[in-house]
């Protein structure tokens, strides 16, 4: 490397932030294909002194400690990556990020203040994954270690010191939150399904992928009962005509079918629940119009939520991070200023 | 300095440890702060150690089982309260419970030590001078009176879940709460054994009452005999279907408090006239 020349810190990347989903597919690359080669090349050709990648599927960026406008053209970096990128796309909708400014992004990056859904958590794994990989690569260096290992601690530090990961953002975690705080764990409850639309679809799944085992389809149709229970995980298929016989023992109802009138009144499920004493039941109303009549709600042990309920707690959440956002995002600029002498002179000893 | 003043110390101690266990867990329920549970149970163990000491003590100079006044019946229950929460923890695992019964220790620890006067001065006799029943019976009745303030911390923990799922609430102390299932599975096996309990605690302190009923006064008896009443009734009314689940939580609570309140009628000294009277305080 020129030694006469500075160095410096810099970030090349694109995320779902710029690029159109229709588009977001073509600027995806699996860690496997930034392996050694990758770097070696990328470091050789552009005199990289330290180089990391991330890349998720919302994510693609590239750090690198080299010559300063090392990172500046695209097109240079486009050249050494895999052919299943689309260069184009990445050139025009890459930003492109130097100094202090890197370790600001890099920090909220991993609190999860930048993911499409904020406040996440798997984006945190992601940035350790791809630092082992980077250790295991030998492709960080002194200020890359220190930067990624600070960078850990600070995305730890607002999770566990704001409230940017509380609650649930989505109706299908909103409903699985709902139901663990009615009947318990999960995996003990069991779960019925009445219909077979894509929203209640879409809410049994989120329950399953949560822990729940014990799941049961029933609709008018048998064909498409079947269809929707062969992709939930060991879901079983009940007749449409034994749905109340079911109620006897099903800890969550699921009410998504398109009928016209209600599939259950007050009136049926009253003595239901007398002979069911110390179990609750959770339901949703997922259906329009109506599969539940709602004085359910009015039931000892019973409780009612429909689309707008859950939507409703969903942006509440949602609005609750938002707030918790700005308070760890000073944190983490507090944190990233404090960090950066410390990372300028890693810089000045490799131009000296 | 005198043992009495030393107790009181100790006393002080526990409640001064007992205040930031109860306080320690609620910040973490508006905003994650990392504060580790760890911190919670020493606050709580070692109150319980001091309030231990000071019971002790208490004991040692009343030779006897310290359960003669008000306060030191509140601080006895509120001693059993901590203990079984820091036994039962692993085989309870209801989260926040731990935080609830420090919340109630620590109000029955701070009242009674406020109130001067709930503690007045009591002659009593040597323990020799005692039935072993009517010790048991004590110890009967202190073991019911604890298994039923959990009781009232699982219904008032029901009682908020409950009224956070009705109320469309997602707070972060909805998410902590245990669910409603195993809550009412709780409330209700903990008043059966509670009731229990105090079934045979007031059939032995009947027997007692039947062999020298000189000792134990009507207003005492009566008082005695509602609260088991309250609290059979309630197990009745939900072990039959009679009474919703939040309405069982509500009277947990209510009879609890009610319960509390009986201490003081039912740790009244007899009259001058009366012999020394050895009912639940003279149980040592």
């Amino acid at each position: 490397m020129n030694t006469a020349e500075g160095v410096e810190l810099v970030l090349l990347g694109c995320s779902h932030h710029r690029v159109p989903m229709a588009l977001r597919e073509g600027v995806t690359l699996t860690p496997e294909q930034l392996g050694a080669e990758f770097h070696q090349r990328w470091r050789q050709r552009m005199g990289l002194v330290e180089s990391f990648a991330l890349a998720t599927c919302n994510r693609l960026e590239f750090y690198a400690v080299g010559p300063t406008g090392a990172l500046g053209d695209p097109d240079a970096l486009c050249q050494l990556l895999p052919d299943t990128l689309d260069a184009a796309t990445f050139k025009a909708h890459c930003y492109h990020k130097q100094g202090a400014e890197v370790v600001r992004h890099l920090f909220g990056v991993a609190a999860g203040l930048d993911s499409q859904m904020l406040g996440e958590t798997e984006i945190l794994g992601q940035v350790k994954a791809a630092y082992e990989q980077a250790c295991r690569l030998d492709s960080a260096g002194a200020l890359l270690h220190k930067l990624l290992q600070k960078t850990l601690q600070a995305a730890k530090w607002a999770r566990s010191r704001t409230g940017i990961g509380q609650g649930q953002v989505s109706i299908g975690n909103v409903a699985a939150e709902l139901a663990e705080r009615v009947c318990g764990e999960l995996p003990q409850i069991s779960i019925l399904l009445l219909g077979t639309g894509e929203v209640g679809k879409r809410t049994t799944e989120a329950l399953a992928s949560r822990g729940a085992r014990r799941l049961t389809v029933c609709g008018r149709n048998p064909l498409k009962a079947r269809a929707v229970a062969e992709t939930l995980p060991g879901a079983a298929v009940l007749a449409f005509a034994q749905r109340r016989q079911a109620l006897a023992y099903v800890d969550v109802l699921i009410g998504a079918t398109s009928a016209p009138e209600l599939i259950l009144s007050a009136a049926e499920l009253a003595p239901l629940m007398q002979t069911r004493r110390t179990r609750p039941l959770f339901a949703i109303d997922l259906a329009m119009p109506r599969d539940i009549d709602p004085a359910v709600a009015d039931l000892d042990q019973v409780y009612l939520y429909n689309l707008d309920d859950l939507a409703a707690i969903a942006n509440e959440n949602l609005a609750t991070r938002k707030r918790e956002a700005l308070r760890a995002e000073e944190g983490l600029h507090e944190r990233a200023a404090r960090l950066w002498p410390e990372l300028s002179r890693f810089l000045a000893r490799y131009q000296s | 300095m005198c043992p009495l003043s030393q107790e009181y110390n100790l006393f002080w101690l526990a409640a001064g440890l007992y205040l930031p266990a109860a306080l320690v867990t609620w910040p973490r329920l508006k905003r994650p702060s990392g504060l580790c549970s760890g911190l919670f149970w020493c606050f709580l163990a070692g109150g319980l150690v001091f309030q231990s000491l000071a019971l002790y003590m208490r004991g040692d100079s009343r030779g006897a089982l310290p359960l003669h006044t008000p306060f030191e019946v509140l601080q006895v229950l509120s001693w059993s309260l901590v203990l079984l929460t820091l036994l039962m923890r692993h085989l309870f695992k209801l989260r926040l419970l731990g935080s609830f019964s420090a919340g109630l220790a620590t109000l029955l620890v701070w009242l009674s030590l406020f109130m001067p006067s709930w503690d007045p001065a009591v002659e009593v006799e040597g323990t020799a001078a005692v039935s072993p029943w009517v010790s048991f019976h004590a110890a009967l009745a202190v073991a019911a009176y604890t298994l039923f303030a959990v009781l009232a911390m699982t219904a008032l923990m029901y009682l908020l879940q409950d009224y956070g799922l009705r109320k469309r609430q997602a707070g972060a102390i909805y998410a902590l709460l245990p669910s409603i299932r195993k809550l009412e599975g709780f409330n209700i096996g903990l008043l059966f054994t509670g009731l229990c309990l105090l079934t045979l605690a007031v059939a032995i302190g009947g027997l007692n009452w039947l062999s020298q009923p000189a000792q134990v006064t009507p207003w005492k008896l009566g008082v005695a005999m509602l609260v088991w009443c309250g609290y059979a009734s309630l197990w009745w009314q939900g072990r039959f279907g009679k009474i919703r689940a939040s309405g069982f939580a509500l009277w947990s609570v209510v009879l609890f408090v009610a319960a509390v309140a009986s201490l003081w009628p039912l740790t009244g000294r007899p009259g001058p006239e009366s012999p020394v009277e050895p009912s639940m305080e003279q149980a040592e």
